[in-house]
């Protein structure tokens, strides 16, 4: 499903080249949960993104369920990764001017889903997540996991292919950390969605069937 | 799609009210603003608009001598020249001569009506003018002498409910005048205006009017020209037949006149007599509704930007779940279309509002059409249309263009978007303490010509006007009984009152070839004790020189121009010769625009009548003299009606024009200065809560309150005086340009220019401080804890 080959990428700073991303290699198939770790400053975030389409590397290839990504143009690779990844941040990254209903509807929106349809796929996830009861308030109504459920919501209604995580638990207490966990383990092993996710901790990485460790930017072996 | 865009555009706009507010607020007064100017402006330049015939009218304008001084031009001349011309020039296909204003009393019943613009104008009037005549017949009603239309006011003043047409009504005392017709009352932006219209064949038959070429100056010609005319190659054959008729006859060639046509499109803006006033507003207040409208415009995207970063998160978001970039221009392109609109509508409200408070204070009764209506919403929709698109464009596309991973890390990117913010910051400034300067100005120039010494005393003065020729043959006797009166201190009785202009004549002063035009006050032996106005050599008009009456009193300015260092004595010509036998010291006898032109003081009036009787008292409360007055008229003078006024009344509606000029200048500038002060407070406001943190971080490291303030003050202040470079001489240049204006005016000093700079400086200084003061003193663990 995922392609990475020899991807790097560096800023550029007071003539100095500072590597966020240097030479990696991996390949990602349907269906797995991967966990990446490292410290801060890893390159963890910049992996994910890079993955995410959000941000560019500067050298090396990534094919995307057989789409060369680094010849793609912006417009097609906004239509690749909205209909195929869904996202979840560790700030969450809601609205706040919108209600959890209409946070969740936005990623349909932007993909010109009829109103109807719309309606109904909503619900559907308000339904799983047992949220219909939160559906109109507004995010900072509500308790950081709650967001976090909130978010993981959104990132899935449009059913992607794949769920890029960055830190998902980071502001959460273990307890709602453990649930969003619970969650991601469940749609990957129920609804066969593939999942990457970075994070601080074994624990969290140990719900993933592989972990790869990042350090200055490089995949340790 | 469009409603999620509008839902979070309202919940924005609700959660940083105070922001919304000075935005929302700010567009729609500036916008309002704008609104009432434009229909002000679209009220002057439609002028006369509703004249059917307006392209083929033509007013002639008859200009003196060789001067080339457009406003040198007078509209009025004698009665025979429209006459003759269309009977020489076949391109002429009608003409109508419009006398000027006539004060008459009118009775019918035993009601009596004054009316202060009753005109006598030819039967052709309503031919070639499109006044509407609601009843009588247009063709006739001016046809017979002694005819009268009444405009719609003035027939309700004096019938009432009755039919009008076919009474007769006693205008003056003396004269019976039919009333032939009504019309519906002259539009307010219309060149002739008038309350009752007489027919010209009248004046053919009253002796006291002068129907030749060579006196009588007091008519206005109209043209209608053929669709196939030249305007230019009449006005040269007008050369001839000017020639032929007057200047071969009753002109020096030094003095000839010359005839020149103005298109009647053109009158209001180009040849009345406050054209140049009336150009200098528009142009005054167009460029004041640009910068309403373009400091509307800057604290929109200045407010709007530095909002941006909270709108950072949500931009990122939008993109990761999709959005195109066109798709969030869009999404704020519409956002401001929507604040646009919220304060077009409020705009629309408040201008509806303020309109007539508006009218009374513009006092040009403004006039709009359904036509022009549709003009003034067409602009203003364009104006809206223009400020969503430069203010929600600007917006659009810097937050569109940021980098998605960016826009995350909550960053200001830091070059570039900085110096513009300051740019336009500056930009309020400059037009903030140019206003204030030119406001100062403009008030200190109005307060220094109302309060200039007149040379002769204006308070404490009635004036009796002499109507009808009953009352000016017993002005004596009037005088006398009233000076017996208590109270009273001195009557004068005189042809004319000096406050606005005096009539000019032609009179050849010893040792000059040429006629010269000077100003001529008719007057009895007391003008001078009772207007108090001082003599500088020889002697006044009294009742002991009596051979002396022949002789002429000239101010100090006369004997100035002659070049005349004694001056009694020399003579002066018009009618027989004259000798001087006085001079008086310069006194104001017109508004403070004018010089003081030269005087000639006689002690014959014309007809051996006088106009007006001048009365100074001492009491403080003039109405139990008015009554006694009152008792005095009725006794000598039967049915002619008592009419009076106060001197220092008419003194102040002398600067009318400049008063509400002024007025309106100080509302719509300190509406500026406001909206830009606004702008920079709202600035301010975000400037602190982005620094929140670094205010939080100094504490900790150790900085007072007052360093803080400092920290923040330093940079808006800095941009102050950098403003003030670029403010003071436009202000110089323009307040300059309209001093001009007056012969009499200030200088311009420079504390003028320091005030306004230091009213700016206080303002922010108190803004910046009173903000950045209650961020100062928030504990820094909290400002700290939002990252």
């Amino acid at each position: 499903m995922i392609e990475l080959k020899h991807i790097t990428k560096w800023v550029n700073s007071g003539g100095n080249r500072f590597f966020l991303l240097r030479d990696i290699n991996l390949t990602v198939k349907e269906g797995e949960f991967i966990s990446i770790m490292g410290p801060s400053g890893s390159g963890k975030s910049t992996l994910l993104n890079v993955i995410g389409m959000l941000d560019e590397f500067n050298e090396g290839e990534y094919n995307f369920i057989g789409q060369p990504v680094h010849q793609l143009k912006e417009k097609q690779r906004s239509q690749l990764y909205k209909t195929h990844i869904g996202f979840v941040f560790q700030a969450y990254h809601l609205i706040d001017e919108l209600t959890v209903y209409e946070n969740i509807e936005t990623p349909l929106l932007y993909q010109n889903v009829k109103a109807s349809e719309r309606q109904a796929m909503v619900s559907d996830i308000l339904d799983r997540f047992n949220i219909v009861g939160k559906k109109d308030l507004f995010p900072p109504q509500l308790s950081g996991g709650q967001q976090q459920l909130v978010g993981v919501a959104r990132a899935l209604v449009a059913k992607p292919k794949l769920i890029l995580a960055d830190e998902p638990t980071g502001n959460l207490n273990s307890k709602q950390g453990e649930e969003i966990m619970e969650l991601f383990k469940q749609l990957n092993t129920e609804d066969g969605v593939t999942i990457i996710q970075a994070t601080h901790s074994e624990r969290n990485a140990a719900y993933g069937s592989k972990i790869i460790n990042l350090l200055d930017g490089r995949i340790e072996k | 799609m469009i409603k999620n865009y509008f839902i979070t555009a309202w919940r924005n706009i609700w959660k940083y009210k105070s922001v919304s507010f000075i935005n929302i607020g700010g567009l729609s007064i500036g916008i309002a603003a704008v609104i009432l100017i434009a229909v002000y402006i679209q009220s002057e330049a439609s002028y006369d608009h509703f004249q059917a015939n307006l392209n083929s009218i033509y007013r002639v304008g008859f200009s003196s001598g060789l001067s080339e001084d457009p406003t040198a031009v007078s509209s009025e001349f004698t009665a025979p020249f429209s006459e003759d011309a269309q009977k020489q020039f076949p391109e002429i296909q009608n003409h109508c001569r419009v006398s000027g204003s006539h004060e008459a009393w009118t009775l019918y019943g035993d009601k009596s009506i004054k009316t202060s613009d009753l005109k006598y104008a030819d039967d052709s009037f309503f031919k070639i003018f499109s006044f509407k005549i609601t009843s009588g017949n247009p063709q006739t009603a001016l046809q017979n002498p002694f005819s009268v239309v009444l405009s719609k006011t003035l027939a309700g003043k004096i019938f009432g409910k009755t039919e009008p047409v076919g009474k007769t009504i006693l205008v003056d005392g003396k004269t019976n005048y039919q009333v032939t017709g009504v019309t519906e009352d002259a539009p307010a932006n219309s060149t002739i205006k008038y309350e009752a219209l007489a027919s010209m064949s009248t004046l053919y038959h009253d002796s006291t009017y002068f129907m030749g070429w060579n006196g009588g100056w007091q008519y206005s010609h109209y043209l209608q020209l053929s669709d196939d005319a030249s305007a230019t190659g009449l006005e040269k054959k007008f050369k001839n037949f000017l020639y032929d008729n007057f200047n071969q006859k009753f002109s020096t060639p030094s003095q000839s006149l010359a005839a020149h046509l103005q298109p009647m499109s053109k009158i209001h803006l180009y040849y009345d007599e406050s054209a140049a006033n009336t150009r200098t507003n528009i142009y005054v207040f167009s460029v004041i509704a640009l910068l309403i409208l373009i400091i509307s415009c800057i604290n929109y995207v200045n407010l709007s930007v530095a909002r941006a970063s909270s709108r950072f998160k949500e931009v990122g978001v939008r993109k990761v779940l999709g959005a195109l970039r066109i798709q969030l221009v869009k999404q704020f392109m519409g956002e401001t279309l929507l604040i646009s609109f919220i304060s077009l509508v409020l705009a629309v409200g408040i201008a509806a509002a303020l309109f007539p408070i508006y009218q009374d204070i513009s006092g040009s009764a403004l006039h709009i059409q359904a036509k022009e209506l549709l003009f003034v919403s067409a602009f203003v929709l364009l104006l809206m249309f223009i400020i969503s698109l430069s203010a929600g464009g600007y917006l659009a596309f810097y937050l569109s263009s940021l980098n998605t991973v960016n826009t995350f890390r909550m960053k200001l990117p830091k070059s570039g978007k900085h110096i513009l913010g300051n740019v336009l910051i500056v930009l309020q400034f400059v037009i903030s303490t140019a206003l204030i300067t030119t406001v100062l100005i403009v008030q200190v120039q109005m307060r220094y010509i109302k309060n200039k010494p007149l040379g002769f005393d204006k308070d404490h003065i009635v004036v009796v006007s002499l109507t009808g020729s009953n009352a000016q043959q017993k002005a004596i006797m009037l005088r006398q009984q009233i000076a017996g009166l208590s109270y009273v201190s001195g009557v004068s009785a005189m042809s004319e009152v000096p406050y606005d202009n005096i009539t000019q004549n032609g009179f050849l002063p010893e040792g000059r070839k040429d006629y010269l035009t000077i100003h001529q006050l008719d007057a009895d032996e007391n003008l001078l004790k009772t207007l108090n106005i001082n003599l500088i050599s020889g002697h006044y008009f009294s009742d002991q020189h009596m051979v002396e009456a022949d002789g002429y009193i000239i101010n100090q300015a006369l004997a100035d121009k002659l070049g005349w260092k004694e001056p009694l004595g020399k003579t002066i010509n018009r009618d027989g010769t004259h000798k001087v036998i006085g001079v008086v010291k310069n006194f104001h006898f017109a508004s403070m625009h004018d010089e003081i032109g030269p005087l000639i003081i006689t002690n014959k009036p014309w007809m051996n009548e006088y106009n007006f009787l001048v009365i100074k008292y001492t009491a403080d409360n003039p109405a139990l003299l008015i009554s006694k007055l009152k008792d005095i008229w009725k006794q000598n003078t039967a049915t002619a009606p008592f009419d009076y006024w106060f001197l220092d009344n008419a003194f102040d509606t002398l600067y009318k024009s400049e008063q509400k000029f002024q007025l309106l200048f100080f509302c719509f500038s300190v509406l500026s200065i406001v909206l830009s002060l606004a702008g920079v407070f709202g600035l301010v406001l975000l400037n602190i809560q982005y620094k929140t943190k670094e205010i939080g971080i100094r504490k900790v490291l150790g900085a007072s309150v007052v360093d803080i303030i400092r920290l923040s003050a330093r940079k808006f202040l800095l941009l102050i005086v950098l403003a003030s470079l670029f403010a003071f001489p436009a202000a110089w240049y323009y307040s300059g340009t309209w001093l001009q204006n007056f012969a009499y005016r200030i200088s311009m000093q420079w504390w003028m220019f320091v005030v306004s700079a230091v009213v700016v400086l206080v303002f922010a200084f108190f803004v910046i401080s009173l903000q950045t003061l209650k961020a100062a003193k928030a504990k820094p663990v909290n400002s700290l804890r939002t990252e």
